[in-house]
């Protein structure tokens, strides 16, 4: 296996979540200063092509070292820099004169392309934290897609060009997104993220408290188990359930404190608190209705804390005390 | 699963005469549907199965999600060929998911009402009365099926089944009884708990190799439910009278089938012995709740043998461990007990079903151990 493929492997998961029919496509520029890079190694391109149509062509896993006569665009020549601009005024983002470009290849890109669709593109920008889509519709993969990511580093999108629909052999519905390659673990790892949160080890999800809810508890002790939170308040162990409504709502707080019965003398227990015996055990326990209450189930761990203190230091004798 | 497990007794017949031929029940069938089959008896057994739950008909399936898929094709039929019911199946909110997915293969929508919450997850009639009432009113159709889950997954509560199934049919409404955790632990019947069909899992609770499981019903639904093929491609003039569409024609054979056959007398042989088991599985959960920071979830007493105990103190000593939520799993493991879902610290499930006095008191001492290591760790 080369370099190329395991690092196509290592993002694999990337282009399986967006459900891409493309594979990825990387693109290097090789600069006339570079004279070790041999790009004999690599296929030539066939005949002259549109950048944009290499790219298309390696995402079905044609890879190819191109140079100035493979290209049959004079505005990909000028955008990658393969031929500096004498009479148009076109601004050369790439400085440094391009002696060929590998177009294929994933290890080692100066930029990744993905050729997707709308609908994976939104998803795309949801793993990057946002997307932009700076296009003019006028020097696209090779320009907005390739050039500017290559020297802005930050990704973007480009709807393409006439040249890409007519002659690269794109569809109506496909665009292309540049990627640092830098920013590619990155979007690995929430795509990994997403994939793992299961929920329980039976892949079922039987709770679905918001993440902030779960930290909002976890901020003040208490650690999430099945479908309720576990911790510790006033030295005794409090479970917190929180109940919903008919609709699904987080409607209700329910604070309570299970008690084996024979461990000890039955505690005395004040209103809001009440108790139900359950075989060997007593629960005591409290519900408070969140709104009337004024609690803040997704940031006010702090107050919540304080309250069930009061609470339980309050209105819950414990034999001895 | 402790009632999945294969009697010892069988071993030797079912690999030694069976375990030579994949298609060892279909050697010798001359009806084309291995319910029909003579030799070995499969038709005698499934007439067996179906009278030992107090039904007039069943088929084997593929596991028990294969018998309510079955049920829920039927149910799609109804809804599809009666005006008076829609396309909505009440389920519980402990059910398992297979349910669920079975009435989503079925182009059905499912809808659930609350439980109890924490700590017992219980639910009664109520909840179907409501829904039933909310659909009626949002439809003007009643539901199509209403299931129930006789011991669920996921704390073995035990709901008031004939409660529940008489409410339901006081609408019109049909009753699934999901017994794939009890039927084959405990006496189950059919007409006495007043339902129209029963799922069951014969690799979770009949003592038998999976994956196989049956559907039980009346004759009231058998036509519907066992409905035989009436595809005509054409051309050819081929048909296939004797499949069954809902169970994909013939279904499972193999040692699955085998197995659960030479299992049946076992089965109907323990179920006698239910009560003492759960007296002896309520017994365990006293005293391994003695051991302290340990509580059962679910019904009290316990009606069934899936123990669910919330373990916060087990989890706080996981945490210092190597193994983290590995660690109670691989500790039982070192000593002598197998079983503990692994990864699983801030609350556990097993069962102690059918093991000997010594056995459970095997379990019991380990679980003593780790506290007593936990305990020499927290100081």
């Amino acid at each position: 296996m080369s370099t190329s493929d395991k690092a196509r492997e290592k993002y694999e998961p990337i282009r399986a979540y967006l459900g891409m029919k493309y594979e990825l496509v990387g693109a290097k520029l090789i600069p006339e200063s570079d004279e070790t890079t041999d790009i004999s190694e690599y296929d030539k391109p066939g005949g002259r092509k549109w950048y944009c149509q290499m790219v298309r062509e390696a995402g079905t896993g044609k890879h190819v070292a191109a140079t100035l006569e493979d290209f049959a665009c004079a505005n990909a020549e000028l955008a990658l820099s393969l031929r500096k601009p004498k009479y148009v005024n076109i601004p050369t983002m790439i400085k440094e004169t391009t002696r060929a470009v590998i177009i294929g290849p994933i290890e080692g890109a100066d930029v990744i392309l993905f050729i997707i669709n709308p609908k994976q593109a939104m998803h795309l920008a949801l793993l990057l934290g946002g997307l932009s889509a700076e296009f003019k519709g006028d020097v696209a993969v090779c320009g907005e897609a390739t050039a500017q990511v290559i020297v802005e580093g930050m990704p973007n999108m480009t709807m393409l060009c006439n040249g890409a629909r007519m002659y690269g052999g794109y569809t109506d519905s496909d665009a292309v997104v540049g990627v640092p390659p830098f920013m590619m673990d990155k979007i690995l790892e929430k795509v990994m993220e997403k994939q793992s949160c299961g929920g329980a080890l039976c892949g079922c999800l039987i709770t679905d408290l918001p993440p902030e809810v779960v930290q909002n508890f976890k901020s003040i002790g208490f650690e999430k188990n099945s479908d309720f939170f576990m911790g510790t308040v006033s030295g005794r162990s409090v479970r917190v359930y929180i109940n919903k409504d008919e609709r699904g709502g987080l409607a209700q707080l329910t604070m309570l404190l299970p008690i084996k019965v024979k461990e000890g003398a039955e505690p005395t227990v004040m209103p809001p608190f009440v108790t139900k015996n359950r075989d060997s055990w007593m629960d005591i326990y409290a519900t408070l209705d969140v709104a009337s209450a004024g609690l803040d189930l997704h940031s006010g761990g702090d107050v919540i804390l304080s309250i069930m203190k009061t609470m339980i230091d309050a209105y819950i004798k414990f034999g001895g005390e | 699963m402790r009632g999945g497990i294969v009697p010892p007794e069988i071993k030797e017949d079912l690999y030694g005469e069976w375990g030579d031929i994949g298609y060892n029940v279909c050697y010798d069938c001359l009806e084309g549907r291995s319910s029909l089959c003579g030799k070995p008896p499969v038709k005698k057994h499934l007439e067996k199965i179906a009278a030992f739950f107090g039904g007039d008909a069943a088929e084997h399936t593929f596991g028990c999600r294969g018998a309510k898929y079955a049920v829920m094709s039927a149910i799609r039929s109804l809804h599809l060929e009666n005006d008076n019911f829609c396309d909505y199946v009440i389920v519980d909110p402990n059910c398992h998911y297979s349910t669920i997915i079975a009435a989503e293969m079925n182009e059905l929508k499912t809808v659930e009402f609350p439980h109890s919450g924490y700590p017992e997850y219980t639910f009664g009639a109520e909840g179907y009365a409501e829904k039933i009432e909310q659909i009626k009113k949002e439809t003007g159709k009643l539901p199509a099926l209403a299931v129930v889950t006789h011991a669920d997954p996921y704390y073995g509560n035990i709901p008031p089944i004939r409660e529940i199934s008489t409410t339901c049919k006081n609408y019109g409404v049909p009753v699934l009884l999901n017994a794939a955790y009890t039927g084959g632990v405990m006496p189950i019947n059919i007409k006495e708990l007043n339902v129209d069909f029963i799922s069951l899992s014969a690799h979770k609770s009949m003592m038998s190799l999976g994956p196989i499981g049956y559907v039980v019903t009346t004759h009231e639904w058998a036509d519907r439910v066992f409905r035989t093929s009436q595809a005509m491609p054409g051309w050819s003039g081929r048909t296939f009278g004797k499949k069954i569409p809902n169970i994909f024609g013939c279904s499972i054979g193999g040692m699955p089938l085998i197995s659960s056959m030479m299992s049946l007398p076992f089965v109907e042989k323990r179920i006698v012995n239910w009560e003492d088991e759960l007296k002896k599985i309520n017994d365990f959960v006293d005293q391994i709740e003695d051991i302290g920071d340990m509580m059962l979830l679910g019904q009290r007493p316990h009606r069934h043998h899936l123990l669910h105990f919330e373990t916060p103190r087990l989890w706080t000593v996981s945490n210092e461990k190597r193994d983290k939520g590995f660690y109670p799993a691989k500790f039982l493991i070192n000593n002598g007990v197998v079983g503990l879902h692994k990864g699983m610290s801030k609350h556990i499930k097993f069962s102690v079903y059918g093991l000997t006095d010594e056995e459970r008191e095997k379990v019991l001492n380990a679980f003593y151990d780790m506290a007593e290591v936990s305990r020499k760790q927290e100081n």
